[in-house]
C-alpha cells in the first residue's frame, strides 16, 4: 500500500487527511482517490502540488510515475500567511 | 485635514508635561503614517546615538491615513523606539483596535519621552490627556491590567511583568494582539509606563467619501474572493503554512539546523483546525479573519500563529500543540515576544547539547517550558539569562555561529537556506531579522508561488521592491495581508499548468525590470485598483495625487530614513549579515546550493538601492528621495 496525504484547502474542504491505496502509477492513484471521495475532481488533484517521498514532481509525465509499496504521495495547495 | 487629525501629542514623563508636537500637512501626506511617520519624527529628534534605556529614547506610537477609514484590516498601529535587543530602530506593528480608538480620540500619534518617577499609565480622550497613577496595575498580567484600566469600549495597550522587568524582548499587548518584536515593552517598563487607554468620537474627514466607499467595497470583495485571503487564511490561519514550509525545507527546526520536522503533522494548521479550533476571528474591519480561537488552561484564548508554532514547535522539537498553545497564551499574558522567546530557548538547548552551557533545557523536552515563561518574565533562575535574547546569550556562553539573529533581532520561522531572497531580506531588514520588514520574499520562493528558492538571480531587486512595498503598506495603516491580490490567482490555483511553470522560470530574469521600475517609479505613476488598492484608497481619502509609483517611492523614502537612524546608532554595512549556520553550513549535505549566498546578493542589493559599497545611502539617492536635508 502507499500512503496518500492531503494538506491545505483540499484537506479542509474534503475533510481528508490521509488514506492508503493500492500501488500503481499516479493516474491510477488519482482514480482511486476520486472513487473514495467523489467530491474531489480530477482537475483539483492534477492542479495540486504533488510530492513523492519528499520530492516535488512536475510535468505531464508525473502521472505515469509508478508508486511502490511504502511510498508516500502528498497533495498540497499553495498557502500564504505572514 | 482629510484622513488625519493633524495632531500628535508629545508627553514628557520626566517633566509631567503634555504638548502638541508640530506636524505639517505636508509631512503627513509625504510620510503617510505608521512606521514611516515615526521614523521622520525620530530622525528629526536625535542628533546622535541614543541609548535604549534612557530618558531621551522616545516611544512613538502612530496611526495612519487609512486608520479609522473602514478600509480592510485598517485598525493597526505602530510603536517605534530604539530597541533593547538591537540598539537600533524598531518599529513594532499591532492589530486589534487601539489604533482606531487613538484616532477617534483626535490624535494621529503620541510621542513619549522621559522617565516617570512613579508607575503610571496614560489616559487619552478628546478633551484631555492625563498621566495617572498605575500602582494598582503594576505587576498584573496583561489581560487583568487591561480589564482594570477602564472602560471596555476604549482602546488599550499594556505591558506585562516582562516589560516591567525590562526583558529585552518584552511585548506591548493590546487585547490579545502583540506589538511583539524588538522589545518595545521593555522601553515602556524603563519609563515606568504600564500602558495607555484611548478613545473618543472624532470622525475622519474624507475628500471623496462616496468614491472611497465604492472603492472600499471592491477592495473587500477582492480579498474575500481571493483564494488566499478569502479561503486559506480564514480556514487554516497562518498555521496553514506549516506543511508547505516543511516540504519546501523552510520550517525552522532544531535551532535552524534543519528545514523540516518529522512531527510537523502534529503541529500544523490542519491539526490546529481539527483538534483545537473553536472559531476564527479577526481585528476590527478585517474581512480575512485569520485569527484562531482555542482553549488554554480552561479559558478561550487566541491561538498561535505560524511564527509561534515554528519557534515553539519545530524549532524546539516540540510536537505537543496544546503545549504550544499554552506557551503562546502565557507569553501574551506576561508580555513576551514568542519568536525571540522560542529562538532563545532553542539556542539554550543547543548550548546544553554542545556542553557549552548547562541550561537544563533539551530539544524535544517541553515539560518545563510553560514555567519558563514566567521565569523569563520575572528574570528568575535561568530566566535571568534567557531574558537577554540570543545575541547576548551567545556572547556570554558561545554559539555565536548558531545564535539565530541578525543585528540582534531573532529570525522568524522561515529557514532561509531554501529561500535565498528571504535570506537577503533577513540580513538587510532595518529591524533585524524580521521576515516582513525583510520583504517576505519567501511568499514567492515556495509558499504561494514557486519561484526557485535556490537561485539568487533577480532576488536583490525583488527583495528591495517588496521591502519598500511592505514599508508603504505598513505606513498606510493596513495589514500586509491586504497585498495578496498582487499574487495572481491563476498561478496559485494552477501550480502545474505549463503557463505557471514557465512563468516561474521567467520571474528571476525580470529582476532587471523590477529594479528599473523601483528606481524610476514615475514609470508606474498610475493606479491599478484591483492589483494594489491602497494608493487609490488614500487618494479618495486625502485628495492627494498618490498612485502606485508615489506609494512605492514613499516606502523607499521610509526604508532609507530608517537606515539612516540605524547608521546614526552605530550600525555599519557589516551588520547586514546572517549567522554562519546559514551562510556556511549546508542545510542538506546532498545539495551544494542549500546555504544563503549572501555576499553575491548583497552587492547587487546595495547597488540597486543606490547605496555605497559600504551600505550607506548616497547623497544622490537621498536627494532623489527628498530627504537630503537630514543629517546622519
Amino acid at each position: 500500500m502507499i500512503a496518500v496525504k492531503f494538506f491545505g484547502l483540499m484537506s479542509v474542504d474534503n475533510n481528508i487527511r490521509k488514506i492508503e491505496v493500492k500501488e500503481g502509477n499516479i493516474k491510477e492513484v488519482l482514480a482511486e482517490v476520486m472513487s473514495l471521495y467523489p467530491g474531489i475532481t480530477e482537475k483539483q488533484l492534477k492542479q495540486s502540488i504533488m510530492i513523492i517521498n519528499n520530492k516535488r514532481v512536475n510535468g505531464r509525465k508525473r502521472l505515469s510515475v509508478e508508486l511502490q509499496a511504502g511510498d508516500e504521495l502528498v497533495f498540497l495547495n499553495p498557502p500564504s500567511g505572514g | 485635514m482629510n484622513g488625519y487629525n493633524g495632531r500628535i501629542a508629545k508627553i514628557n514623563l520626566s517633566l509631567n508635561t503634555i504638548e502638541d508636537y508640530p506636524i505639517s500637512e505636508k509631512d503627513l501626506t509625504r510620510y503617510l503614517g505608521g512606521k514611516t511617520l515615526a521614523a521622520k519624527i525620530i530622525l528629526d529628534a536625535y542628533k546622535g546615538k541614543v541609548e535604549t534605556f534612557s530618558e531621551e529614547n522616545m516611544i512613538v506610537i502612530t496611526t495612519s491615513v487609512l486608520t479609522g477609514s473602514t478600509a480592510p484590516c485598517s485598525s493597526r498601529f505602530n510603536i517605534s523606539t530604539i530597541s533593547p535587543l538591537t540598539g537600533l530602530l524598531i518599529s513594532s506593528n499591532c492589530g486589534g483596535s487601539f489604533g482606531l480608538h487613538l484616532k477617534r480620540a483626535g490624535y494621529d500619534g503620541v510621542i513619549i519621552i522621559g522617565r516617570s518617577k512613579q508607575k503610571v499609565y496614560i489616559d487619552i480622550t478628546e478633551t484631555a490627556i492625563e498621566i495617572k497613577n498605575a500602582d494598582h496595575l503594576w505587576g498584573l498580567l496583561t489581560a487583568e491590567a487591561q480589564e482594570k484600566m477602564g472602560e471596555s469600549k476604549r482602546g488599550k495597550l499594556v505591558i506585562g511583568p516582562a516589560g516591567e522587568n525590562k526583558v529585552r524582548y518584552a511585548a506591548v499587548i493590546s487585547e490579545e494582539r502583540a506589538a511583539g518584536r524588538g522589545g518595545v515593552g521593555a522601553v515602556f517598563g524603563d519609563k515606568n509606563l504600564k500602558g495607555i487607554i484611548a478613545g473618543g468620537n472624532v470622525k475622519m474627514a474624507m475628500h471623496d467619501a462616496d468614491g472611497f466607499k465604492t472603492h472600499n467595497k471592491k477592495w473587500i470583495g477582492l480579498l474575500t474572493s481571493h483564494i488566499l485571503t478569502g479561503r486559506q487564511l480564514p480556514k487554516l490561519g497562518t498555521a496553514g503554512l506549516v506543511s508547505m514550509m516543511n516540504y519546501q525545507n523552510l520550517l525552522a527546526t532544531k535551532n535552524y539546523s534543519s528545514g523540516s520536522y518529522v512531527d510537523f503533522e502534529k503541529i500544523n494548521g490542519e491539526t490546529l483546525r481539527d483538534e483545537h479550533l473553536i472559531k476564527n476571528k479577526g481585528c476590527v474591519t478585517c474581512p480575512i479573519q485569520c485569527g484562531r480561537v482555542v482553549t488554554a488552561y480552561g479559558k478561550t484564548v487566541k491561538g498561535p500563529e505560524l511564527e509561534t508554532i515554528g519557534l515553539l514547535g519545530s524549532n524546539l522539537l516540540n510536537n505537543d500543540l496544546q503545549n504550544i498553545i499554552n506557551i503562546n497564551h502565557l507569553c501574551d499574558e506576561y508580555g513576551l515576544d514568542t519568536i525571540t522567546f522560542g529562538s532563545t530557548v532553542g539556542l539554550a538547548m543547543e548550548l546544553n547539547e554542545k556542553k557549552l552551557w548547562d541550561s537544563g533545557l533539551h530539544f524535544g523536552e517541553h515539560g518545563s517550558l510553560e514555567a519558563l515563561v514566567k521565569q523569563v518574565a520575572m528574570r528568575e533562575g535561568i530566566g535571568r539569562e534567557l531574558a537577554e535574547g540570543t545575541k547576548r546569550l551567545s556572547e556570554k556562553y558561545g554559539g555565536v555561529d548558531f545564535a539565530m539573529h541578525s543585528k540582534g533581532l531573532e529570525l522568524a520561522a522561515y529557514e532561509p537556506r531554501a529561500a535565498q531572497g528571504m535570506g537577503l531580506g533577513y540580513a538587510t531588514s532595518n529591524r533585524g531579522a524580521c521576515h516582513l520588514n525583510g520583504g517576505y520574499l519567501v511568499v514567492m520562493e515556495g509558499l504561494g508561488l514557486s519561484v526557485s528558492g535556490k537561485t539568487t538571480r533577480g532576488k536583490a531587486a525583488f527583495t528591495i521592491f517588496f521591502q519598500d512595498l511592505m514599508e508603504a503598506v505598513s505606513a498606510g495603516g493596513t495589514c500586509l495581508f491586504t497585498t495578496y491580490a498582487l499574487l495572481p490567482e491563476f498561478l496559485i490555483k494552477n501550480p502545474n499548468h505549463a503557463i505557471t511553470r514557465i512563468t516561474y522560470k521567467i520571474i528571476p530574469y525580470l529582476g532587471g525590470f523590477v529594479g528599473l521600475f523601483h528606481n524610476n517609479t514615475w514609470l508606474i505613476n498610475f493606479n491599478l485598483k484591483s492589483i494594489l488598492p491602497h494608493p487609490y484608497a488614500i487618494k479618495m481619502i486625502t485628495g492627494s495625487k498618490i498612485n502606485i509609483g508615489r506609494f512605492i517611492a514613499s516606502g523607499e523614502r521610509g526604508y532609507n530614513m530608517e537606515r539612516m537612524i540605524n547608521l546614526r546608532q552605530g550600525m555599519t554595512g557589516s551588520d547586514d549579515t546572517l549567522p554562519k549556520r546559514l551562510t556556511q553550513e549546508l542545510q542538506r549535505a546532498d545539495d551544494p546550493d542549500s546555504k544563503v549566498k549572501l555576499d553575491k546578493m548583497l552587492k547587487k542589493y546595495y547597488r540597486i538601492r543606490g547605496w555605497s559599497p559600504a551600505g550607506i545611502p548616497t547623497p544622490k539617492r537621498l536627494k532623489k528621495l527628498g530627504i537630503e536635508a537630514l543629517d546622519i
